[in-house]
């Protein structure tokens, strides 16, 4: 991974390939955040041709290191109009990193609106006319691929709402099984790629091999301890394997802090219907996975095939975000109907979160009653045949709530707000509020007790503990994403000291580095300054880092919980 | 209201059942531990290890030592879950203070459940680990679950 490659489009489509230079020792989200802030002037349209649209592997991809296939991709978000970094699992990460590349950089805009297909292999890269997949959805773009490329092959493509360039579409990425089920969903990323005029991009390793260890032999015994500290652990090992992130469902929900119907309520009575042991049942009787890899050296397992009543393929085991999206958010408490929509959505190239906020709000607006089935697949229905109100409904929860006359928008910075309520789980409020992405629960994500001692600095009975834990998890959050490893080895990394050491151990050894905790949180920082400073240059002021206002008047059952953290207290968030 | 103590449905209903809750006897002055323990066939260090996530009424537990049930509770087992927020709920937590409305029980007893039960809800890796010992100690149905 020592070259860049920049694509330049225009009349006549360029590329180059660049040596890292500034770039140097940056994967994943530090170097797509680390780009747009230094090349994209703030002030730009996210879809004109200033805007830049980086693909990144993480620092450790394409290596053998356990769980290290995340792949970055960043630009000015049409969603937010802010920086983005929105990431995925699936072959890309891998298969990029072999090819030896740290980053694709896509500038500049369509040649008369064309869209074409990137091949990149060993022997260089193509840039090809892409007139015979444009209208295609991403399951028969990636079908039309397979057949001229072949199967042994990663693909990215966008759907039809890339096409349209709507601001909640997506990049697919195709999984082990060449399925385009995995997506960088959040913030437009796909209308960016639609606007530098790419339908697909093929990456081919054929004839490169895994990346080497600086310290092949510490490396090897790092990745070894890493691994079984993994599978040791009760949510690594146990939980997420055998029902997935849906598993979440049940005890948020007791918890009272599941958003139903639009976020009006925090409980949904038939939650056991849609929860994560009910589907991992299901999938298992009808001869689906409920255990399943996104991506080649995971050893979470954490996906599913979802199949019908037949036993037939429909989409990758929905997500907890996906099923409350379009599960209770939207009154539903139908499986079957929430699998459709997730293929509808990966087919269309959405974000299953923006989509399903968009449809509860269209719902609350009077265009079919909560708990319509039909109807909701009949909006998402709308948004892929490109009609009028599917235009509307696919630029996303605060544009549909402008339009249909509705305050109850649950977003920030233009970012429609993930499965947790923020009045019940105040800490997750305060980084949807702060974090510079818009409404994300990954910012905040990894736990960050063993490298911040986040606990043990904290006090539980004051509000304040939100603040500094949701900037050193952000922070955390923020160097683990710039390593390409999936953010569920927070929970090892969490409860086992010995896996913590093996973590570092394991970039430590691949890199031949001495890197240390401080280094870790300089990372992290360093990024989240870089996307901050690009935020303000773009016009983001301290009063965006805000709620809306109706989470600090409409009381939440069943705490009756309001957003009690003030706006001086989110104001120090980053006040480092 | 059925009593159930073999396992005559399917699997996916049985799962359900115990998702949505059933009903089942406390002794009296009984913890939330104690019941725990009897009820799951658990010592305290296995309860430490595959229980890690308690709510009770709503609210996360973090001593359940000094929690008496009383009729009409409804308390939640389950393993440790993933993601930010399923790392706040669990007993102790580090990250706890992001999760303080959550932290206190509402209160409210729930008339459907009859004197002397709480209605007790298994989830994730408690639920397969342990519907069988549920079954060897029996439960109730409510009347539309059977």
């Amino acid at each position: 991974m020592d070259k860049i490659l920049r694509i330049k489009m225009g009349s006549k489509p360029e590329f180059s390939v660049e040596k890292l230079g500034d770039y140097a020792g940056l994967g994943g989200r530090a170097l797509t955040s680390k780009v747009i802030f230094s090349e994209v002037p703030p002030l730009c349209h996210a879809i004109g041709p200033e805007n830049k649209l980086v693909i990144a592997p993480g620092m450790m991809s394409g290596s053998s290191a356990a769980i290290s296939g995340r792949l970055s991709v960043g630009c000015k978000s049409p969603l937010t109009g802010g920086i983005k970094e929105s990431n995925a699992g699936g072959q890309a990460a891998q298969v990029l990193a072999r090819l030896g590349y740290a980053a694709i950089i896509l500038e500049g805009d369509s040649p008369e609106g064309k869209l074409y297909t990137l091949v990149i292999n060993k022997e260089g890269v193509k840039i090809v006319d892409a007139g015979k997949l444009v209208g295609l959805g991403n399951y028969a773009t990636v079908e039309k691929l397979i057949a001229q490329y072949g199967e042994k092959v990663a693909y990215m493509s966008i759907g039809s709402a890339g096409e349209r360039k709507l601001a909640a579409s997506s990049i697919a990425v195709t999984d082990m099984e060449l399925r385009p089920t995995r997506h960088c969903g959040r913030g437009g990323v796909g209308a960016v790629m639609a606007a530098k005029g790419f339908k697909a991009i093929v990456l081919d390793d054929a004839g490169c091999s895994v990346r080497k260890p600086v310290e092949p032999e510490a490396f090897k015994a790092a990745n070894k301890e890493f691994i079984a500290g993994i599978k040791k652990h009760a949510v690594s090992g146990q939980g997420l394997p055998a029902f997935g992130t849906n598993v979440l469902a049940n005890v948020i929900n007791e918890a009272g802090g599941f958003p139903v119907n639009n976020f009006s309520k925090g409980q949904y009575p038939n939650v056991h219907k849609i929860s994560g042991e009910t589907q991992a049942e299901l999938e298992t009787s009808r001869g689906g996975k409920a255990t399943h890899g996104c991506h080649r050296g995971c050893v979470i397992q954490c996906s599913g095939t979802y199949v019908d009543k037949e036993g037939n393929y429909v989409t990758k085991q929905p997500e907890y975000e996906t099923v409350w999206a379009h599960g209770p958010n939207c009154g539903i408490d139908d499986l079957d109907a929430i699998a459709l929509m997730d293929r509808m959505d990966d087919d269309f190239g959405l974000d299953t979160i923006e989509m399903g906020a968009t449809i509860a709000v269209a719902m609350e607006a009077g265009l079919c009653e909560f708990g319509d089935v039909q109807g909701a697949i009949k909006l998402l229905q709308e948004v892929g045949d490109g009609t009028s109100l599917g235009r509307i409904l696919g630029s996303g929860a605060a544009v549909a709530a402008k339009a249909f006359g509705i305050e109850r928008a649950p977003v920030v910075k233009g970012q429609a707000m993930p499965a947790y309520d923020p009045r019940a789980i105040q800490g997750i409020g305060v980084t949807y509020a702060t974090t510079p992405q818009g409404a994300d629960h990954t910012a905040g994500y990894a736990i960050a007790t063993n490298i911040l001692k986040v606990g043990g600095f904290v006090d539980p009975l004051k509000p304040q503990g939100q603040i500094e834990l949701s900037r050193n998890l952000q922070i955390a959050t923020a160097a683990i994403d710039a390593t390409g490893m999936c953010l569920f080895i927070a929970f090892p990394i969490l409860d086992q000291p010995e896996t913590f050491q093996a973590y570092i151990d394991l970039i430590n050894g691949f890199f031949g580095l001495k890197m240390t905790a401080d280094d870790v949180v300089a990372l992290g920082k360093n990024i989240l300054t870089w996307e901050r400073d690009f935020n303000k240059g773009a016009g983001f002021t301290k009063e965006h880092d805000r709620l809306p206002m109706y989470f600090k008047r409409e009381k939440l059952s069943p705490h009756d919980a309001l957003f009690t953290v003030t706006d001086e207290e989110l104001d120090e968030v980053f006040n480092w | 209201m059925q009593f159930v103590e073999s396992n005559s449905s399917d699997g996916v209903q049985l799962s359900m059942n115990l998702q949505r809750g059933v009903f089942i006897g406390f002794l009296p002055g009984e913890t939330v531990t104690a019941f725990i323990l009897r009820v799951l066939s658990l010592c305290e260090e296995s309860m430490k290890r595959e229980v890690q996530t308690l709510i009770l009424n709503n609210g996360c537990v973090d001593e359940p030592d000094a929690r008496t049930l009383v009729s009409g509770d409804t308390l939640v087992l389950s393993g440790a879950m993933p993601g930010l927020v399923g790392a706040m709920l669990r007993s102790n937590s580090p990250i706890k203070a992001m999760r303080q409305t959550l932290s206190a029980s509402v209160y409210r007893t729930d008339p459907l459940v009859p004197e002397s039960m709480i209605r007790l809800k298994l989830f994730n890796t408690v639920l397969t680990d342990h519907k069988d010992d549920l079954l060897k100690v029996g439960f109730y149905l409510e009347g539309d679950e059977v």
